[in-house]
């Protein structure tokens, strides 16, 4: 009888607890610990109720992500296509973006036409200068899961140099106010997340270049690359 | 092994007119206004076993669909292969009047999804026909565009149809949803598993999973009911 694949991923997600990875590329390693997922993540909101970026208990909704702000912490996945067993692993914010400068973008959804041929292709063609300029991650988030998240790089071609983040809770897009409600349109996206490209420094914002909506101005690799 | 001679895709906008809408997004620079959300109206149909209650969410629930029952009314996408054009097409429209089954899986490009539940049926889709089945689709809780990226990757043509229930619509009007939200690989809130026979829009088989198991879901077991 077939393992469902829920049964298989919790066992992937508890043998992935407190493993490191190596990216085979020059910049430092990255090392992860999973973690249990806050809760932060709700069934109310998502369909039927005025979306506030608000997490399950009754504070105020977070304001939207601003220059001089700590990054708030949040739990993204991916699954490690350099390692032989391509597991599920987690991230937080917080290692992701203590103690170095990372840049993190995020796109409205994985396979959507301006994110698949402009936005991410751009951050992967300057992800070599970026890194010259000190930049020690790239990281593209979006409110998929991790399976299409991985879908996406593959069909893409894209190696390490751009990591490719589920935010598919919401988590982070909640925490940092930039959700964008699209679920009266037909194409079926649900809530997901603002179009954005930040450097972080430490967990700090330095450069925010955050999109109205889905569009596509100023948060492209080569405005990141000016701004730097 | 016979091929359809039209392709499903094709036989949808034979519906009726309004199937197979199309909507003037603009691409490829994808640009949205956010705005609030409008209260979505689930519509079930008259059946006795409907209860509804405000649970302390505030989100009305609905009790699980069940044989017997007219399938509630609700809106799906797809990109049209065709002209690439993104259209709808109502739960209505695909059952009204026929045999239809329709699957539902957690998750586009998850490993039983991809490599089990939806490869039994594209392999069956013929042999459901042949007993009089008109219309096999796959639904799931991903966006249109994903669907068709995971159709693409798989090599399929029209013999099952690939609609996306993206905002939850379907899936919440039948009550199978799945909250996934608590695990980290990002699934959010997804729909069970299931297979079902519709009449006329009306229940007469389902194969309803707990949550994502794949156990009586499948194409085979479709196969054996319809005799």
């Amino acid at each position: 009888m077939a393992t469902s694949a829920l049964a298989a991923l919790s066992a992937t997600t508890a043998a992935a607890a407190g493993k490191h990875i190596l990216l085979s590329r020059p910049a430092a390693s990255l090392s992860f610990a999973s973690r249990r997922l806050a809760a932060g993540a709700s069934l109310r909101g998502f369909l039927g109720a005025p979306i506030r970026a608000v997490a399950s208990s009754a504070s105020a909704p977070p304001k939207t992500i601003a220059v001089g702000d700590r990054l708030p912490d949040a739990t993204l996945s991916y699954f490690d296509t350099s390692s032989p067993d391509g597991e599920l692993k987690t991230v937080t914010v917080r290692d992701l973006t203590a103690g170095k400068k990372v840049v993190l973008f995020a796109v409205p959804g994985a396979f959507t036409p301006t994110c698949t041929q402009k936005h991410l292709p751009g951050f992967v063609a300057k992800a070599g200068e970026l890194r010259a300029k000190g930049v020690d991650a790239v990281a593209c988030v979006s409110v998929n899961d991790a399976f299409v998240m991985r879908a996406w790089k593959e069909s893409l071609g894209v190696g390490d140099e751009v990591l490719l983040l589920s935010d598919g809770n919401r988590e982070l897009a909640r925490a940092m106010g930039v959700e964008l409600d699209l679920s009266d349109k037909p194409v079926g996206l649900g809530v997901r997340s603002r179009r954005y490209a930040l450097l972080a420094e430490d967990g700090v914002v330095k450069v925010l270049n955050l999109e109205e909506g889905g569009a596509f101005t100023n948060s492209s690799a080569e405005d990141m690359l000016k701004a730097l | 092994m016979a091929t359809t001679t039209t392709t499903a895709a094709a036989s949808l906008t034979t519906l009726s007119p309004a199937a197979g809408k199309r909507f003037g997004l603009s691409y490829p620079s994808l640009s949205f206004s956010s705005h609030r959300l409008a209260t979505t109206t689930l519509r079930t149909g008259a059946s006795s076993r409907t209860a509804r209650r405000r649970a302390a969410t505030a989100s009305p629930v609905v009790a699980t669909i069940a044989v017997g029952d007219k399938l509630p009314d609700a809106t799906l996408s797809y990109f049209d292969p065709a002209d690439g054009e993104l259209k709808t097409v109502t739960v209505a429209e695909l059952t009204a009047g026929k045999k239809a089954i329709l699957f539902a899986v957690p998750g586009a490009f998850t490993p039983t999804c991809s490599q089990k539940h939806l490869p039994g049926f594209v392999e069956k889709a013929g042999e459901l026909k042949a007993k009089g089945v008109a219309t096999v689709a796959c639904v799931s809780v991903n966006d249109a565009f994903v669907m068709k990226a995971w159709k693409e990757s798989l090599g399929l043509g029209d013999d099952v149809l690939l609609l996306s229930d993206g905002n939850l619509e379907l899936t919440r009007a039948l009550g199978v949803e799945m909250d996934l939200s608590d695990k980290p690989v990002g699934l959010g809130v997804r729909s069970r598993r299931y297979a079902l026979l519709a009449e006329d829009g009306v229940v007469k088989v389902l194969n309803l999973e707990e949550g994502g198991a794949f156990t009586t879901s499948s194409a085979e077991e479709m196969l054996k009911v319809l005799g």
